[in-house]
């Protein structure tokens, strides 16, 4: 008899079994999500807050990151992680009355910032105004004229202020963006959810979402790259201007300054009394966009002569 | 209770999680380093020539030859007030324009054909064109000295050596001050919904005109 019971399916142990394959099902199929991951392995996965990395955990990743570009986009890439200058304080000042929409800036930021070509993302957004007016909501950037700058306008490229009080950063769910202390608002790409809230806080609309995989021609890769800036972004996570620090942390100009046809952007360190942004910012009427957000962006605008 | 059941469940689950872990770690194998395409960068990967290019010396060009102006000026004289250009001149003449500074020799010397004039008379070396133009733009040459005016390629660190701004004829000709118009980059790529739909696309443009 007892024999015979053990060879039968009982109905508890039958539903105990079947519990048992149903859970392990189901973390199975939480898993899984893994297996689609192209960018990501395991070690991406748990990944911890950038902030949170030692220096071998940086150099891990760094390594792990390089790996996966050359997996998926077939190109030799080299990420390094620059830090702070210490005491040094970045800010940007434009020359409006110089400024004349050709738009090199925008080019050259994607060249540099590997940004993706398809779909297109571009950090600098320049809007075509009328002149004598500040009025924001009557701008145009999708202007396509045959030559510029066009009579009765004026051109004010936008891109990320760098503020010195960053809406972006407090509405982060999770701390993914911050500011850094030379005053560069960063994000951390592998941590970023892809919520949009910076985008939403943002009152210069000049954060960046990846909708889709980044799509470059691995002939069009920036091969130098930082982890904070423009190394190739996962898709789903928001990205913006953060004046080239991987250039900038080594004493070189952002790339929008370098090219700039009229010499209308200046750039350099706040706290340095003689440098050329203070001169600027001592001898000219600048003025900075949206004020009243009281965000205190570190991007100058002025006009002269 | 039965524990074989259990142990089954067990070795059903673990074979998933198993499963899972494996094809998670296959992802992991990178390609070869030598197999990848190794982009070679010099200097930087946009373009930052000037618009008007280097400094070139003070010649005369006609076709492939050149000339210094003083092969033909010493030869022969012209007239102190002359304002109107004709014959080798005469396509600076299509594009003269500099405002009230019509007499060639408010920046050209009369007698040292190769350099520049000073207010007092005194030649200005031809590779200096900033001191010519200060002589009349006193304040943009203050702001260009500073560094604030025109481009300075190189890094924004004042102990920078590699600094380098740029001559005022590197992106004005002399001739014609005035900055060229320009084409510019294509515009900032709408959405692909705009894009995709020419009636999207249409009615965005005249929202904004109509303001």
């Amino acid at each position: 008899m007892a024999t015979e019971t053990n060879n039968e399916v009982k109905r508890r142990s039958f539903l105990k079994a079947g519990a048992g394959v149903a859970i392990a099902g189901a973390i199975g199929a939480t898993l899984a999500p893994l297996r689609n991951m192209k960018s990501g392995t395991l070690d991406g996965f748990f990944q911890q807050h950038y902030t949170r990395l030692s220096k071998d955990d940086i150099q891990g990743i760094i390594t792990r990151l390089e790996g996966e570009i050359g997996r998926d986009y077939g190109a030799k890439v080299t990420i390094k992680d620059p830090k702070p200058k210490s005491g040094v304080r970045f800010a940007y000042a434009l020359n409006l009355s110089r400024c004349n929409g050709s738009r090199r800036c925008v080019t050259a930021c994607v060249q540099e910032n590997n940004q993706s070509r398809d779909p297109a993302i571009q950090y600098i957004k320049v809007l075509e105004m009328p002149s004598g007016t500040f009025d924001l909501e009557q701008s145009d950037h999708y202007y396509d004229d045959e030559q510029v700058p066009k009579e009765g306008k004026y051109y004010l490229p936008v891109q990320c202020q760098q503020c010195e009080n960053p809406p972006c950063t407090k509405v982060c769910p999770v701390e993914a963006t911050w500011k850094e202390p030379d005053g560069v608002t960063v994000i951390d790409y592998n941590w970023c959810i892809g919520c949009r809230y910076c985008m939403a806080a943002c009152p210069y609309e000049a954060r960046r979402f990846n909708f889709s995989k980044p799509e470059i021609p691995k002939e069009d890769i920036n091969p130098d790259m930082g982890y904070l800036s423009n190394r190739i972004r996962p898709v789903g996570v928001v990205e913006k201007c953060h004046f080239c620090l991987h250039r900038t942390r080594e004493g070189k100009n952002p790339a929008c300054l370098e090219v700039c046809p009229t010499g209308a952007r200046v750039f350099g360190d706040l706290n340095d009394p003689e440098s050329e942004i203070r001169y600027i910012i001592k001898n000219k009427r600048t003025y900075v966009l949206k004020e009243e957000a009281g965000t205190v962006p570190a991007f100058f605008y002025y006009f002269d002569v | 209770m039965k524990p074989a059941h259990w142990v089954e469940a067990a070795r059903i689950g673990l074979a998933c999680l198993g499963l899972v872990v494996m094809l998670a770690a296959c992802s992991s194998e990178y390609p070869a380093v030598d197999s990848l395409y190794a982009r070679e960068v010099v200097g930087d990967v946009f373009d930052i020539a000037p618009v008007r290019g280097e400094l070139k010396p003070l010649l005369h060009r006609r076709g492939t030859f050149e000339y210094k102006c003083s092969e033909c000026h010493n030869d022969f004289s012209s007239p102190r007030r002359q304002n109107e250009l004709k014959g080798e001149h005469a396509e600076i003449d299509a594009i003269f324009d500099h405002g009230m500074n019509t007499y060639c020799v408010n920046c050209h010397h009369q007698t040292d054909r190769d350099s520049f004039v000073a207010h007092d008379g005194s030649p200005i070396s031809s590779d200096k064109p900033a001191e010519l133009c200060s002589k009349c733009h006193g304040p943009t040459f203050r702001d260009w000295q500073q560094g604030v005016h025109g481009r300075q390629n190189g890094g924004w660190e004042r102990s920078n050596p590699d600094r380098k701004k740029l001559l005022c004829v590197q992106c004005h000709d002399p001739h014609r001050p005035k900055f060229a118009l320009m084409a510019p980059d294509s515009p900032t790529i709408r959405t692909r919904f705009e894009g995709a739909s020419s009636h999207l696309a249409a009615n965005s443009k005249p929202a904004q005109a109509a303001h």
